[in-house]
C-alpha cells in the first residue's frame, strides 16, 4: 500500500449524477459543442462570394482553390458533433438519477428537452455539411465493432431530426420567463431548426438532385431520395409558418430599446449588437466577440482579416430599394459623391459615388475605403488609423495601397478593399482589444421570413404572404415594399425568386447562410458565383491617398476553383478509414 | 600472471633506462626508481630470448651498480648496499628470524599511513606517518601483505630481504578493474552484461552540460542538442535511440547509487551540472542483465555517475582555473535590404502583380545615405556578438587516514551570453549563467567491518536572461525584413513597426527588460555499509537514505518601451516621427516558482566470495522512492511519485572464465492499478573468456584478452508519455461552457477528458544483446555489443477507433504499442608508448540504432504508404519532388497539383503522384525514410603526447538524420506566420519576413535550372505549393565536429614538487571549432527549426595544479 496512491478528488462517472452542479455541468459542456466557430467559420467567411480570407493559406483558402481532399480535414466537425452526440445520450440515460432534493423533476424534464435539441442540432449539422450521416441511438463502447455502423438515407436523417426537435419543443416553452435562460433553446426554436431543415430538403440539392443518384451504401440502399418532390416545398413554407404562428418574434428595430424614432441603420446594426432581442431565435452567448472585431476590423488596429467582396457590395440596393444593376436606381459607379448623405451613418462628401446613397445596411455592414472605422471612439483612436496626412479626427480607413491599412504599410492585408463590418460595436476599441458583449446569432426572425418567402413562392407564386414576409424585412432595413419598386415581379416566380435570393444575400450576409443558400439552390458552382472582384489594392496610390481613382477600379480578385463534388464536404479520410461501412460523398 | 612473463632482448651499450623500458613493454611490468639512481648507471650489454623475466633482470644488471626488486608487478631499482653480488646464491642453511623493515609508498612517492601490514601466518602492524613498518622475527618464508584502502594489496615473500620497499597503486586498474553496475561493482573481467565505463580524462571539457560532453565520448549514446542557451541547452539524450514511441526515452540517471532523472528537465538539470571534475566515474548499462534490477525503470537504459571519494594520504589539493571565451557555433546569413527587395520584387512579378520598391528606392538604400529612411538592418549581425566570456574553476581537496576518508570541492562556472547589449537602462538584459557546486563525501571507518558514508552536494544556478525569450528573439531576427525600420533613430527614439505585429528584434533584448532565475539543489546520500564476516565470509549488508530538494525561482522584470516610426522627411530634412507604441514607466514584475523534493530508501545484502576456482556473488535489495511534486497545479500530479522494488542477483564465475549472472528486478509503480502494479523483470546473462582458456596459450603474446558475452531478459518502463499519470482512471475535467441571459453568465462545463481504461500496465521491452570484448597486444581494446529491443505493450492512445462513437476528444490508453529497435554499438581504444616520451591513445566510438514502428494502433490506411508502422520514430513525410516545372506543356501534361492556393508555373516543384489518381493532394505524401533523430552517432579522437606537452583532438557526428529544411521548424510566434526566414517573404499581419541568403539561388525565367537550392519565388507561406514538407526540402543532417581539441603543457618538475606542487599542467582548449556538413544554413544540430540558439562554440585556457 505503499503505492495506494490516487487522486482523491476525482469525479467519477457515477458521481456527475449525484448532484445538481455536476449533472448541469454536463449538459453545459454539450452545449459546447454547438459552437465551432468565432464567426470565421466557412459558411460566414470565405466559402461563398461575400466574403474573403486575406491569409492565402487558410483552409478556407485552400478550399475555394480547390486545394482539399477527404485527407486534408479542412473544418473538420464530424468529429466534436459525434461527441455531443455521444454525450446527450450519457445525459439523456443518467439525468434521472440525480435525486429530486437536487434537481427537481420538472428541471430534469426541461434539460432532458434541451438536451435533445443539442443532439438535433448536431445532426442538422452534420446533415448540412456531410450530408446522410450514421444514425447512432445510443451510447456506442470504445471496443465496438465500428466498421457495422453505415450511413442513414437523407429522408431517414431528416425525419430523425424533426422527431428530435419535435421532442424537445413538446417540453421547451415558447418563451422564457426569465431572463437568465435567454440563449437556452424554446419551442420556436425547435421549431425554426424545423423550417430551416425543411427549407434544406426541399432545395434543390437534396430534391431531384441526380448527380446523387449513385450515392448508394454497399449494400445498395440509396442515400438521396430518389424523386424530385414538389410537396417539400410546402412543408418548408407550413415550417417557416409554424414559427411565425407563435407570434413570438419580431424583427428588432432601435424603437424597440426606447431609442427613439425608427432608423433603419442602427435597428440593421444593433440587432447583433444587443445583448437579446425579440429577433434572436438561437445564439450562442459564449463566443469570441474580441476575435471576431479584431479578425474583422481594418489595420492597424484589427486584423483587416475578414474582406468583403465586390459581389456582395454590388448586391446592396440603392436607398430607394432599387439594384444597382436597374437604370433607374441612380447608382453612379465613379467619381467622388459632390454631397454627404441625408443622414448622419450615411456616405460623406468625397467618398466615391459607388458607395454613395446606398440602402442603409450598406452601411451597417460593409467597412469600404473612406467609411470611418467603427471600433474606434476617440479622435486620438481614429487618428491612428489615419496617415499623417489625413488625422483629422475621422478615422477615414485607408485601403489604398499606401494608406495605413494598405498593402504597403500592412503587407498582406486587406486585399479587396473592403473589410466586414457586421457584429462590430462602436463602443469597442480594437486598437486597444476592448470589446463588448454580444451574442453570436445562428437563427433570427429575418431568416424565418424570407425561409417563407422562399419556400411558398416555389408552390404557391400567388401567394400575398410572399410579398408581406419579404416587405418586413425590407421595411426595417428601411426599404420600400418590393411591390412599389419591383411590381412586376409580383407573382412572377423565377423574377420573385431573385429578389428573394438577393434580400437574403444582403440581409443575411456575413451570417453562413449565403454559403448554404447557395450550396442547397446548387448555385455555389455558377461562374459568377465563383468569380470574385474587389478593388485595385494593389495599384500604388502615388501619394494620392484618398483622391487616388485607380483603387476604385474593380479587380478581379478570384478565379476560384469549383467541382461539383464541393457541394458537400468530405467524410474525412480518417473517418472512412476507422468505419470501414462508410461510402464517400459523390467525387470524393 | 602466466603470460608475457618472457623476456627477448638485444643491446649493445644502451642506456639502463632505455631496457628497463623495453623490459616494462614486454612484461607490462611498472618501474619504480628515483632519476638520479639512474645516472650512475652503467651501459648494458645483453642478448637474451624468451628468458623468464627474473633472468631477464639478473642479467640486466651483472655489473651494475644497483640493484633491483620486484614487488607485486613491479620493478624497483635501487642502489647495491655492498659490494655482494646480488646474484649469488642464498645460503643453503636456515637463517635465524631477522627483523625486517619496510616502507609503503603510493605511486606518487607519498607514504601510505596506517596501513595494514599482515603475516600470514598471524599478526601484524601498521605504518608509522613515514609510512615505515618494522617486523619482528620474520622468516625467509614468511609472506606479508599490505593493504590500504582504496589500493590495490601487495603480498610479497621476504626472503633473505630486511628492507622492503613497497608500492600500492590505486585500485581499478589493470586486471582487477572494476566497473559499477546497478547496485554494485564488479570485476570488469567478470562482468556479462553490456556495461561500458566513460574515460574521465575526456569528460573535462567546459561545457555546462555533462550529457553534451557526454555524446561520442562512450558507446552507446545518441544525443543531439537542439539548443545552445546556456541553462537550457541539455541534449535529447538517449542510450541506444529510441525504443518507445510514446512515452519517456530518457535513460534512467543513477547518481551515487540513487535515482536522479526524472527532476532533470525542471531544474536546469540537476545532473547535467555535476562538475566533471567532481566524478568518479560513469557507466552506462546498456542491455537487460545489466538494468532489468531497475524493473519497470531500466527499459531505456541507465547511466550511473559516481562522484568522488576521499583516499587516504595527505591532503591533496587539486584545482583547475579556465577562462576563455564563448560564442555561437553558427549563425545564419539573411539577404541583405537591396537583395531583399529586388527578390520581393522578382516575387511579386512573378505573382502577376506590381513591384513594390521603384529603382530609386532600392538605389537610396543600396546608397546608405539615409539609413533612417531607407534602412538595411543586418538584424542577426546586430543582436549577436562573437564571443562573450566565460569562466570555469574547481578545486578540490582529498585525504584522509583509515579511519576517515573526504573529499571536498567547490566549483564555479560562469559563462555569458552572445547579445550585443549594453547596460542602457539601468539592467544588463544580457544572458548570464553562473553555477556554484559544493560537494562533500565523506567517509568514515566506525569499526574495521562499519563504513559510515556521507555525501552532500549543494548547487546553485544563478542566472539571468533577456525579457524575451530565446526562441522568440530568434523567430524575430528570421522574421524581420532588413529595410523595415532602422534599430533607432537619432536622441535614443527606438524604432518599431509602425502596423499590427511585427517587432523589432534588437528591441525586444536590449529593453524588453530581464528576468532572473535561481535554481538551489541539495542532494544528500547517508549510508552505512557494515561487512558481515562474522556471520559468513563474503557477506555484507548496506542501508541507505538520501533526500533531495530541488527549487526553482524566478523574477520576471519585463516591460516595453516606447517606439517611434519615421516615414518621411519634413521640409527641413528633419524626420517625421510616428509613435508606433507607448511604453510602460516601469518594467513589470511577475514572479514564479516551483520546487521538489526526493526521498529515497536501500537496503540490501550483498555476498562476495571465492572458493578456490569458484567465485559466487549475490545481491539482494530492496528500494522505495517517494518524489514530491510541490508546485503541482493539480492533485493530480500533486500526489506523491512512488516507487517500490525489490532486486536481486546471482552470480557465479568459475576462475574468471566462465561466467553466469542471473538479474532480476520486482518493481512498482503508483502509476497502475492495483494488482497491476508490480512487474517481474529477469534477465539471464552468460560470458566466457576464451583468452583464460590453457588452449589459448599460445595466441596469449597477441590477444590478451578475448571474451564473449550474451544476455537476454526483461525490463520495463513506466513513464507513460505526455507526463500523465493514472491512465487507469476515468478523468471527468473542465470542458466546454455554456452562457445564458443577458449578461451572460457564463456556466463551466465538464467531460470525459480520459477514460480509464483498467489493467493498465507498463511497458516490457525484452533485450538481447550479444557483446565481444579484444584485447590485443595489451594496447588495442576493443568492444562491440549488437543488440535487439523488442518493445511491447507500449502504453498508447487508441487511434483506431472511430469517430462516430464520440471518443475522438478524450484519451483513452492502452497497453498495444510495438516497437522494434536494433543496432551496434562499439569501441576501440589503443594506448601506446614510443620510446620514454612519447605517449599516443586513439580512440573511437560508435553506437548505431535503428527502431521501427510494429503497432501504433493506428486504422489501416487507405494509401498504404501512409501506414505509421513499419517506420521510424521520428521519420518525415512529406511529397517526392520530381524537380522543378520546366515549363508550361510540362505542367500540363503532369497531374493537376492542388497544395496551395497559388497557380502553378514553371519554376513551382513538381510532385510525384503516388496513389495516381491524377490529382497531387494530400493523398499523395509518404514517409520519407530519414528521420528528425539520428541513427548513427559516432566519436573518435586522440591524444598524443610528447615530453611534457600533449595535443588532444575529438571528433564527434552523426549521420542518418534529416533535416527539413522548409521552415516547417519554425513555429509562428505571437500569432504570425511560421516558417519565417526560409519561406520566402512568409508573415502574415506583419512586415513579410526576411529570407536567407542563400534564396538567391533560385530558378528564375532568365535561368531556369534545376540545381537551385530555391524554386520560382513568390510571397509563400507555409502551406504554398513549393514549401510543404517534400523531398526538395529534405536535406542530409549528418555533421561531424572538431568538437574538442586542446593543446596542453606538463609543468611537473622535480623543483616545483620540492615546493609542494605535484602538478602544474596549462592548456588550451576548443570547443566546436568546426563542423562539416553539407547542411550550411545553420547548426545542423538544431534540427528543422534553424531559428533556434545555436550550440557554443568556445575556446578556453586553463592551468590545473595539485599541492
Amino acid at each position: 500500500y505503499y503505492l495506494d496512491k490516487k487522486p482523491d478528488n476525482l469525479l467519477t462517472e457515477d458521481m456527475i449524477w449525484q448532484t445538481r452542479a455536476n449533472a448541469e455541468s454536463y449538459l453545459h459542456n454539450i452545449y459546447g459543442y454547438m459552437h465551432t466557430t468565432d464567426g470565421g467559420d466557412y459558411a460566414s467567411m470565405g466559402a461563398s462570394d461575400e466574403s474573403s480570407v486575406c491569409i492565402s493559406g487558410v483552409n478556407v483558402r485552400q478550399m475555394v482553390a480547390g486545394n482539399w481532399s477527404a485527407a486534408s480535414g479542412y473544418f473538420y466537425n464530424w468529429g466534436a458533433f459525434y461527441v455531443g452526440i455521444r454525450q446527450s445520450f450519457v445525459f439523456e440515460t443518467n439525468i434521472n438519477k440525480v435525486p429530486v432534493v437536487e434537481l427537481s423533476d420538472e428541471l430534469k424534464a426541461q434539460y432532458k428537452a434541451e438536451n435533445l435539441f443539442l443532439r438535433g442540432w448536431f445532426y442538422w449539422q452534420l446533415l448540412k455539411q456531410y450530408g446522410p450521416f450514421v444514425k447512432i441511438t445510443g451510447v456506442l463502447n470504445q471496443g465496438e465493432d465500428y466498421n457495422q455502423y453505415p450511413r442513414a438515407p437523407f429522408d431517414t436523417c431528416v425525419a430523425y431530426i424533426n422527431e428530435l426537435m419535435n421532442n424537445a419543443a413538446q417540453t421547451l416553452p415558447v418563451f422564457w420567463n426569465s431572463s437568465a435562460n435567454y440563449g437556452r433553446p424554446t419551442k420556436g426554436t425547435c421549431l425554426a431548426v424545423k423550417a430551416q431543415l425543411a427549407l434544406f430538403a426541399a432545395s434543390p440539392l437534396w430534391n431531384g438532385n441526380t448527380r446523387f443518384n449513385a450515392l448508394k451504401n454497399q449494400d445498395g440502399t440509396p442515400l438521396a431520395p430518389a424523386q424530385y418532390d414538389a410537396a417539400k416545398w410546402k412543408t418548408a413554407a407550413d415550417a417557416a409558418k409554424a414559427v411565425i404562428d407563435l407570434n413570438t418574434y419580431k424583427l428588432y428595430t432601435n424603437a424597440d430599446d426606447g431609442g427613439g424614432s425608427f432608423d433603419p441603420y442602427l435597428s440593421c446594426r444593433d440587432v447583433f449588437l444587443r445583448s437579446w432581442n425579440n429577433e434572436i431565435i438561437l445564439s450562442v452567448n459564449n463566443w469570441s466577440y474580441w476575435g471576431w472585431t479584431k479578425c474583422a476590423s481594418p489595420g492597424p488596429g484589427g486584423y483587416n482579416l475578414y474582406n468583403a467582396t465586390q459581389n456582395v457590395v454590388d448586391a446592396f440596393s440603392m436607398n430607394n430599394g432599387r439594384t444597382i444593376d436597374d437604370p433607374a436606381s441612380g447608382y453612379v459607379e465613379t467619381g467622388f459623391a459632390s454631397t454627404g448623405g441625408a443622414n448622419s451613418w450615411g456616405h460623406k462628401q468625397g467618398d466615391w459615388n459607388m458607395y454613395a446613397n446606398r440602402e442603409p445596411r450598406f452601411y451597417a455592414y460593409i467597412q469600404y475605403n473612406g467609411r470611418p472605422v467603427l471600433p474606434a471612439p476617440t479622435v486620438d483612436d481614429k487618428n491612428y488609423y489615419s496617415s499623417d496626412a489625413n488625422k483629422n479626427g475621422t478615422g477615414r480607413v485607408e485601403f489604398y495601397y499606401n494608406g495605413k491599412s494598405g498593402q504597403k504599410s500592412a503587407g498582406t492585408n486587406n486585399i479587396t478593399g473592403y473589410d466586414v463590418l457586421k457584429r462590430v460595436n462602436p463602443s469597442d476599441n480594437i486598437r486597444n482589444d476592448v470589446t463588448t458583449y454580444r451574442p453570436y446569432i445562428f437563427i433570427r426572425y429575418a431568416e424565418i421570413l424570407l425561409n417563407y418567402a422562399e419556400a411558398l413562392n416555389e408552390y404557391d407564386p400567388a401567394n400575398t404572404d410572399i410579398v408581406k414576409h419579404l416587405n418586413l424585412v425590407r421595411e426595417r432595413a428601411g426599404l420600400p415594399g418590393i411591390e412599389t419598386v419591383y411590381p412586376a415581379a409580383v407573382g412572377n416566380k423565377d423574377e420573385m425568386r431573385k429578389h428573394i435570393l438577393r434580400e437574403r444575400a444582403v440581409e443575411l450576409c456575413f451570417e453562413g447562410d449565403r454559403y448554404y443558400t447557395l450550396v442547397r439552390r446548387l448555385l455555389l458552382g455558377r461562374t459568377e458565383h465563383q468569380t470574385i472582384y474587389g478593388m485595385n489594392v494593389n495599384a500604388d496610390d502615388g501619394g494620392l491617398g484618398f483622391s487616388f481613382t485607380g483603387f476604385y477600379q474593380r479587380t478581379l480578385f478570384q478565379k476560384r476553383y469549383w467541382d461539383d463534388r464541393m457541394y458537400l464536404f468530405p467524410i474525412a479520410q480518417s473517418d472512412m478509414e476507422r468505419d470501414r461501412a462508410l461510402v464517400q460523398n459523390p467525387g470524393w | 600472471k602466466g603470460h608475457a612473463q618472457r623476456i627477448s632482448l638485444s643491446e649493445k651499450n644502451a642506456s639502463l633506462e632505455k631496457v628497463l623500458n623495453q623490459i616494462k613493454k614486454q612484461s607490462g611490468y611498472q618501474l619504480w626508481y628515483e632519476d638520479r639512481l639512474l645516472q650512475k648507471a652503467r651501459p648494458v650489454n645483453i642478448s637474451v630470448k624468451d628468458v623468464l623475466l627474473e633472468e631477464a633482470l639478473k642479467q640486466v644488471f651483472i655489473d651494475q651498480p644497483l640493484t633491483y626488486e620486484v614487488v607485486g608487478n613491479t620493478i624497483a631499482v635501487k642502489e647495491k648496499v655492498n659490494a655482494a653480488p646480488a646474484t649469488g646464491k642464498a645460503p643453503e642453511n636456515i637463517l635465524p628470524p631477522v627483523d625486517v623493515t619496510g616502507r609503503v609508498l603510493n605511486e606518487q612517492g607519498e607514504p601510505l599511513v596506517q596501513a595494514t601490514v599482515s603475516l600470514r601466518r598471524g599478526g601484524g602492524t601498521q605504518t608509522d606517518i613515514n609510512g615505515v613498518f618494522l617486523l619482528k622475527d620474520i622468516l625467509p618464508e614468511d609472506v606479508i601483505t599490505i593493504s590500504y584502502t582504496g589500493y590495490e594489496p601487495v603480498t610479497v615473500t621476504v626472503g633473505n630481504k630486511t628492507f622492503l620497499a613497497l608500492v600500492l597503486k590505486v585500485a581499478e586498474k589493470g586486471l582487477d578493474e572494476t566497473v559499477v553496475i546497478a547496485y554494485g561493482k564488479q570485476k570488469k573481467i567478470s562482468v556479462t552484461g553490456s556495461v561500458t565505463s566513460v574515460n574521465m580524462q575526456d569528460m573535462r571539457t567546459p561545457v555546462r552540460s555533462l550529457t553534451n560532453a557526454l555524446a561520442g565520448k562512450v558507446a552507446g549514446i545518441i544525443s543531439m542538442q537542439t539548443g545552445g542557451e546556456p541553462g537550457y541547452d541539455n541534449p535529447a539524450f538517449t542510450i541506444r535511440g529510441i525504443g518507445t514511441f510514446t512515452g519517456s526515452n530518457s535513460p534512467l540517471i543513477i547518481i551515487d547509487g540513487v535515482q536522479r532523472d526524472d527532476v532533470n528537465s525542471s531544474f536546469g538539470g540537476a545532473y547535467n551540472n555535476i562538475d566533471p571534475e567532481d566524478i568518479a566515474s560513469i557507466s552506462l548499462l546498456k542491455d537487460a542483465s545489466a538494468t532489468a534490477v531497475y524493473g519497470a525503470r531500466g527499459a531505456n537504459g541507465v547511466l550511473i555517475i559516481t562522484t568522488r571519494k576521499g583516499v587516504a594520504g595527505k591532503p591533496k589539493i587539486s584545482a583547475k582555473i579556465e577562462t576563455g571565451i564563448t560564442g555561437l557555433t553558427k549563425t545564419p546569413d539573411m539577404l541583405d535590404g537591396v537583395t531583399y527587395m529586388k527578390l520581393l520584387n522578382e516575387a511579386k512579378t512573378n505573382m502577376g502583380e506590381l513591384p513594390v520598391y521603384s529603382n530609386e528606392v532600392i538605389q537610396k538604400t543600396a546608397s546608405g545615405l539615409d539609413p533612417y529612411l531607407y534602412p538595411n538592418v543586418n538584424w542577426i549581425k546586430t543582436i549577436y556578438k562573437d564571443w562573450a566570456p566565460l569562466y570555469n574553476g574547481n578545486v578540490n581537496v582529498s585525504g584522509g587516514g583509515e579511519a576517515m576518508r573526504y573529499y571536498v570541492s567547490a566549483s564555479f562556472y560562469d559563462q555569458n551570453g552572445s547579445y550585443k547589449v549594453s547596460k542602457t537602462n539601468g539592467y544588463d538584459p544580457n544572458l548570464n549563467f553562473k553555477r556554484y557546486d559544493f560537494r562533500s563525501n565523506v567517509d568514515v571507518n566506525i569499526s574495521k567491518t562499519t563504513l559510515l558514508s556521507l555525501n552532500l552536494d549543494a548547487m546553485l544556478v544563478n542566472s539571468r536572461y533577456p525579457g524575451t525569450s530565446a526562441g522568440r528573439i530568434w523567430y524575430a531576427a528570421y522574421a524581420t525584413n532588413p529595410i523595415s525600420f532602422p534599430v533607432a533613430y537619432p536622441g535614443g527614439k527606438w524604432a518599431g513597426p509602425r502596423n499590427n505585429g511585427g517587432s523589432n528584434p534588437f528591441n525586444l533584448v536590449q529593453n524588453a527588460g530581464y528576468s532572473t532565475e535561481f535554481k538551489p539543489t541539495i542532494q544528500s546520500i547517508i549510508s552505512l555499509d557494515q561487512k558481515l564476516h562474522r556471520v559468513t565470509k563474503g557477506l555484507g549488508a548496506m542501508a541507505r537514505f538520501s533526500f533531495d530538494s530541488y527549487g526553482s525561482f524566478d523574477n520576471i522584470r519585463a516591460g516595453t518601451n516606447d517606439l517611434w516610426y519615421a516615414g518621411s522627411r519634413d521640409g527641413h530634412g528633419n524626420l517625421v516621427y510616428e509613435q508606433v507604441r507607448t511604453g510602460n514607466q516601469f518594467l513589470g514584475y511577475s514572479s514564479g516558482s516551483s520546487g521538489q523534493r526526493v526521498m529515497y530508501l536501500e537496503g540490501n545484502l550483498t555476498y562476495d566470495r571465492s572458493f578456490g576456482a569458484h567465485s559466487v556473488g549475490g545481491l539482494l535489495l530492496y528500494n522505495m522512492r517517494n518524489r514530491v511534486n510541490g508546485s503541482a497545479d493539480n492533485v493530480k500530479f500533486a500526489i506523491p511519485y512512488r516507487n517500490q522494488s525489490v532486486a536481486s542477483r546471482l552470480t557465479y564465475s568459475y576462475n574468471d572464465k566462465y561466467l553466469v549472472e542471473l538479474n532480476a528486478g520486482y518493481t512498482g509503480s503508483e502509476n497502475f492499478k492495483k494488482g497491476e502494479r508490480f512487474g517481474f523483470f529477469p534477465a539471464v546473462s552468460v560470458g566466457w573468456v576464451i583468452s583464460r582458456e590453457a588452449f589459448f596459450d599460445p595466441l596469449a603474446g597477441a590477444v590478451n584478452l578475448l571474451k564473449v558475452r550474451a544476455s537476454h531478459g526483461v525490463t520495463g518502463n513506466d513513464q507513460i508519455g505526455a507526463g500523465d499519470r493514472f491512465g487507469y482512471l476515468t478523468y471527468i475535467s473542465s470542458g466546454n461552457g455554456a452562457a445564458f441571459g443577458l449578461g451572460p453568465a457564463y456556466y463551466s462545463g465538464i467531460t470525459e477528458s480520459v477514460f480509464g481504461v483498467e489493467n493498465l500496465r507498463w511497458e516490457k521491452s525484452t533485450k538481447d544483446n550479444l557483446g565481444l570484448e579484444l584485447g590485443l597486444f595489451n594496447k588495442v581494446n576493443i568492444v562491440a555489443d549488437v543488440f535487439h529491443d523488442r518493445r511491447r505493450d507500449i502504453l498508447i492512445q487508441r487511434q483506431s477507433i472511430s469517430s462516430i462513437g464520440g471518443y475522438s476528444l478524450s484519451s483513452i490508453y492502452a497497453n498495444m504499442g510495438e516497437m522494434n529497435n536494433k543496432g551496434i554499438d562499439g569501441s576501440i581504444e589503443y594506448n601506446d608508448k614510443f620510446g620514454r616520451n612519447t605517449r599516443l591513445r586513439l580512440f573511437g566510438n560508435f553506437t548505431y540504432a535503428k527502431n521501427k514502428i510494429i503497432f501504433a494502433d493506428q486504422p489501416k490506411r487507405t494509401n498504404t504508404y501512409q501506414q505509421w508502422e513499419g517506420h521510424r520514430y521520428g521519420e518525415f513525410t512529406g511529397y517526392s519532388s520530381q524537380g522543378l516545372f520546366v515549363d508550361q506543356p510540362d505542367i500540363d501534361k503532369s497531374p493537376e497539383q492542388k497544395l496551395g492556393s497559388v497557380l502553378i508555373q514553371p519554376g513551382d516543384i513538381k510532385y510525384r503522384d503516388l496513389n495516381g489518381d491524377g490529382v497531387v493532394d494530400a493523398n499523395d505524401w509518404s514517409y520519407l525514410d530519414k528521420s528528425s533523430f539520428p541513427s548513427l552517432l559516432y566519436g573518435l579522437g586522440f591524444t598524443l603526447g610528447i615530453k611534457q606537452f600533449d595535443i588532444s583532438v575529438f571528433l564527434q557526428g552523426v549521420s542518418d538524420v534529416g533535416i527539413m529544411a522548409n521552415g516547417s521548424g519554425i513555429s509562428g510566434a505571437d500569432g504570425a506566420a511560421g516558417g519565417v526566414g526560409v519561406v520566402p517573404f512568409a508573415g502574415i499581419g506583419q512586415y513579410p519576413g526576411n529570407v536567407l541568403s542563400n534564396v538567391t539561388s533560385r530558378w528564375t525565367k532568365d535561368n531556369p535550372v534545376q540545381n537551385v537550392d530555391y524554386p520560382r519565388l513568390s510571397v509563400s507561406n507555409q502551406s504554398s505549393n513549393n514549401y510543404q514538407n517534400s523531398t526538395w526540402w529534405l536535406k542530409d543532417g549528418s555533421f561531424c565536429r572538431l568538437k574538442q581539441a586542446s593543446v596542453g603543457y606538463d609543468l611537473g618538475t622535480a623543483s616545483l614538487r620540492r615546493a609542494g606542487i605535484a602538478g602544474l599542467y596549462f592548456y588550451a582548449a576548443a570547443q566546436n571549432l568546426f563542423t562539416f556538413s553539407k547542411f550550411k544554413l545553420w547548426d545542423p544540430e538544431l534540427g528543422s527549426s534553424g531559428a533556434a540558439y545555436p550550440p557554443a562554440r568556445t575556446i578556453t585556457v586553463g592551468v590545473r595544479a595539485q599541492f
